[in-house]
């Protein structure tokens, strides 16, 4: 069945306020934001990241159904340091056969805590801004930024396989479903899926050959045009007041 | 697999950063703008291959197959890993921005292992040595990419020896599942389309030389 | 009777798109050693119904039996996969093992068969299709109609109850079409054959149903 291609690789689709921002200002952001957090300490920061990142994600009207996958998953992580730390904490200035003594269990409680709060702040701070932009256009942003050219073009061809590919290995995966097999944690099975990689590999491979064939046809000489001059206007320049005044108090309220 | 974000300290995350900027480096001189829609296949089966999953038990682990990337890419894995894995921050929300250059750093590392240990067996003409090779690289890139990952936590804290513990362990069953399906996988290829083998190495040579 | 039906389809709606609907109440009911080809305007559907028939789709209504049991829950259609074979329409679908003999020996490992006796298995469908010569080929270098012939094999070396082919002859010689006729004509098996060629359809099955009579208010079958 050829059909549509199952997009995996799908940007949280605009409009709103969020996605009027140039991409460019957007991955900055972003990295400033995961960076100033990740390495954050205390309360007050993450608790004002996680503020800011939940108005962001409004501001953007992400769906529930984006966010929810990536908030599981990390606060499944911050779940297990919760149970497992203060134990460890407890043992780290004790002997283990001794019995944890309270305080530094609690401490170790708030430390997970914290971690979890941090991770939260900048998993959710990073969906709206930068799961808005498309891939393509995420490598052209990228590219201004002053990303080697050949790494940005392997994000956009990356991109258009994993389409492909993906696509590719569901009809597969059906079409043995259809012949009776079921993956089991055995030899038959783990031979199939290798079989399977195998022969995604394959065809891929076979296609970027001919895309590239195709493209030295076309007169191709190693550069690839550059399009998407992109006008800054004036939602870019608040959006960047506001990104720098937040990022300069988290930096403040850390010095202090 | 994946290190989660706001968990490493800030000296590991730094360092992973600089030596994942360092691996990509050399990654990217060695390859030709004619390598890369070579080079973004691989990346995007690395990033579909997470979409498949394999029973053990009532869980389930997905593949990862860096240990084959490793054996057809060389140090072409770095930026193949880093691609792959920033798309999955950027869409999926799985593992930020900030951990990126840590598990890119574990998982290529546990690639190019692979590549320069196993790339003589992975080329042979002799059957028996490929699928070996395959073997050898499906498990050893995972436990290798496992025991950095495990240092990295270990290296952020003493409080959390205890997540390095189970993330090492928890790579067992991997270990097995990746051993067999890279051991398939390559001899697939050995069988339909040899040169890919050989090619792969092709990637790397310039990066060794340049 | 209910019991030599092999698979009853009551009334079945389906839709890619929650809009754009390609299946309206659809009713088809496959008996024991029925031998039926099912014809139909490109995109109308037909492939959409044999992957629902063996539960690859699942239908937005209606009701889907094997064996006059009804079909829900994906461990359902596993058991009705073992039973009744799919014919992909496009065999790059189907064909992922490096070799001839390892794509046809694949299905009867999946049915519990050791390795040898699937393997003998494997070569007693390819003598059939005359194809046993070939078998070490390297499948993905086949040529289109050669893929078809090994998929085809796939399917029957499973010796399923039923046999769901999606536009089997497409692509094939004089030569190979004649050898799939012959095979196809031999076998005891219920059939359904999706085919735009007339003159096949003739020479395999009994009855031809059209996709818009099964839509249709007067049930066929
Ligand atoms: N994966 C898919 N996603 C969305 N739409 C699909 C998909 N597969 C098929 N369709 C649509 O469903 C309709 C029926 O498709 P189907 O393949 O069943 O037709 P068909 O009768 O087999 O046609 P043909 O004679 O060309 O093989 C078509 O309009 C097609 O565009
Ligand atoms: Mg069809």
């Amino acid at each position: 069945m050829e059909g549509r291609p199952v997009v995996i690789l799908d940007a949280v689709r605009g409009p709103s306020p969020i996605h009027d921002i140039d991409p460019r200002l957007r991955i900055l952001t972003a990295a400033a934001f995961s960076v100033l957090l990740a390495t954050a300490s205390g309360w007050t920061a993450p608790a004002l990241g996680l503020v800011a990142a939940a108005g962001c994600c409004m501001l953007a009207r992400m769906p529930l159904r984006a966010l929810a996958p990536r908030m599981v998953a990390v606060n499944a992580f911050a779940a297990l340091l919760v149970v497992t730390v203060p134990f460890e904490a407890a043992l780290a200035h004790r002997l283990p056969w001794l019995a944890p003594d309270a305080t530094s269990m609690l401490e170790g409680l708030l430390q997970a805590l914290q971690v979890g709060l941090r991770a939260n702040a900048v998993v959710l701070g990073l969906a709206p801004l930068v799961s808005t932009i498309e891939t393509v256009t995420l490598g052209h942003a990228l590219e201004q930024l002053g990303a080697p050219t050949k790494l940005t073009r392997l994000l956009i061809f990356t991109v258009r396989y994993t389409e492909v590919l993906h696509a590719e290995s569901l009809r597969t995966l059906r079409a043995v479903r259809a012949r009776a097999f079921q993956p089991r944690l055995d030899l038959h099975t783990l031979r199939t899926l290798g079989n399977l990689v195998g022969m995604l590999l394959v065809r891929a491979f076979d296609r970027s050959e001919r895309v590239m064939a195709a493209m030295k046809c076309r007169g191709f000489a190693g550069r690839f045009p550059q399009f998407h001059e992109r006008r800054i206007h004036r939602g870019d320049w608040v959006f960047a007041g506001c990104a720098i005044a937040f990022h300069a108090a988290l930096l403040a309220e850390r010095l202090w | 697999m994946h290190l989660a974000e706001g968990v490493l300290s800030a000296p590991v995350l730094a360092t992973g950063a600089a030596l994942t900027a360092g691996g990509v480096i050399v990654g990217l001189r060695g390859m030709r703008l004619e390598d890369v829609p070579r080079v973004a296949v691989m990346s995007s089966a690395f990033f579909v291959a997470t979409f498949i999953h394999v029973p053990v038990g009532p869980f389930s682990v997905h593949l990862v197959l860096n240990g084959l990337m490793g054996l057809l890419l060389g140090w072409a894995a770095f930026p193949a890993i880093l691609i792959a894995l920033t798309l999955q921050a950027v869409v999926f929300g799985y593992g930020g921005l900030t951990v990126l250059g840590v598990n890119t750093f574990t998982m290529a590392t546990g690639a190019l292992a692979c590549y320069f240990a196993l790339r003589g067996w992975a080329t042979s003409e002799r059957p028996d040595r490929v699928l070996s090779a395959g073997a050898l690289a499906g498990a050893g890139a995972v436990l290798v990419s496992g025991i950095l990952g495990a240092a990295a936590l270990a290296a952020s804290g003493r409080q959390f020896y205890g997540e390095a513990a189970l993330l090492l362990s928890g790579h067992a069953a991997l270990m097995a599942v990746e051993a067999l399906v890279t051991a398939a996988a390559l001899r697939f290829l050995y069988r339909v389309r040899p040169e890919t083998l050989r090619t792969a190495a092709a990637v790397s040579e310039g990066a060794s030389h340049g | 009777m209910v019991s030599d039906c092999i698979l009853r389809m009551e009334g079945i709606e389906f839709g890619y798109d929650a809009n754009r609907p390609v299946l309206r109440g659809l009713h088809l009911a496959l008996r024991a050693g029925q031998r039926i080809g099912l014809t139909g305007a490109n995109g109308c559907g037909k492939s959409t119904l044999l992957h629902l028939a063996v539960g690859l789709l699942r239908p937005r209504k209606g009701v889907i039996e094997a064996y006059g049991a009804p079909c829900r829950t994906e461990r359902d259609f596993v058991a009705v996969r073992r039973r009744v074979g799919l014919l992909f329409q496009d065999p790059n679908d189907q064909l992922f093992c490096p070799t001839v003999l390892e794509e046809t020996a694949f299905g009867p490992l999946n049915l519990g068969m050791s390795p040898e006796d699937a393997k003998r298995r494997a070569i007693e469908t390819l003598d059939a299709l005359d194809f046993a010569d070939r078998a070490h080929r390297i499948t993905h270098h086949l040529s289109e109609g050669e893929k078809h012939l090994v998929a085809l094999a796939g399917v029957l070396a499973m010796r399923p109850d039923a046999l769901l082919l999606d536009e089997p002859s497409a692509g094939l010689d004089d030569g190979a079409t004649e050898r799939i006729i012959r095979v196809l004509r031999e076998l005891p098996q219920a059939l359904l054959v999706v085919s735009h060629q007339r003159s096949f359809l003739d020479e395999v099955v009994d009855e031809t149903w059209s996709m818009a009579e099964l839509q249709g208010d007067d049930q066929a079958g």
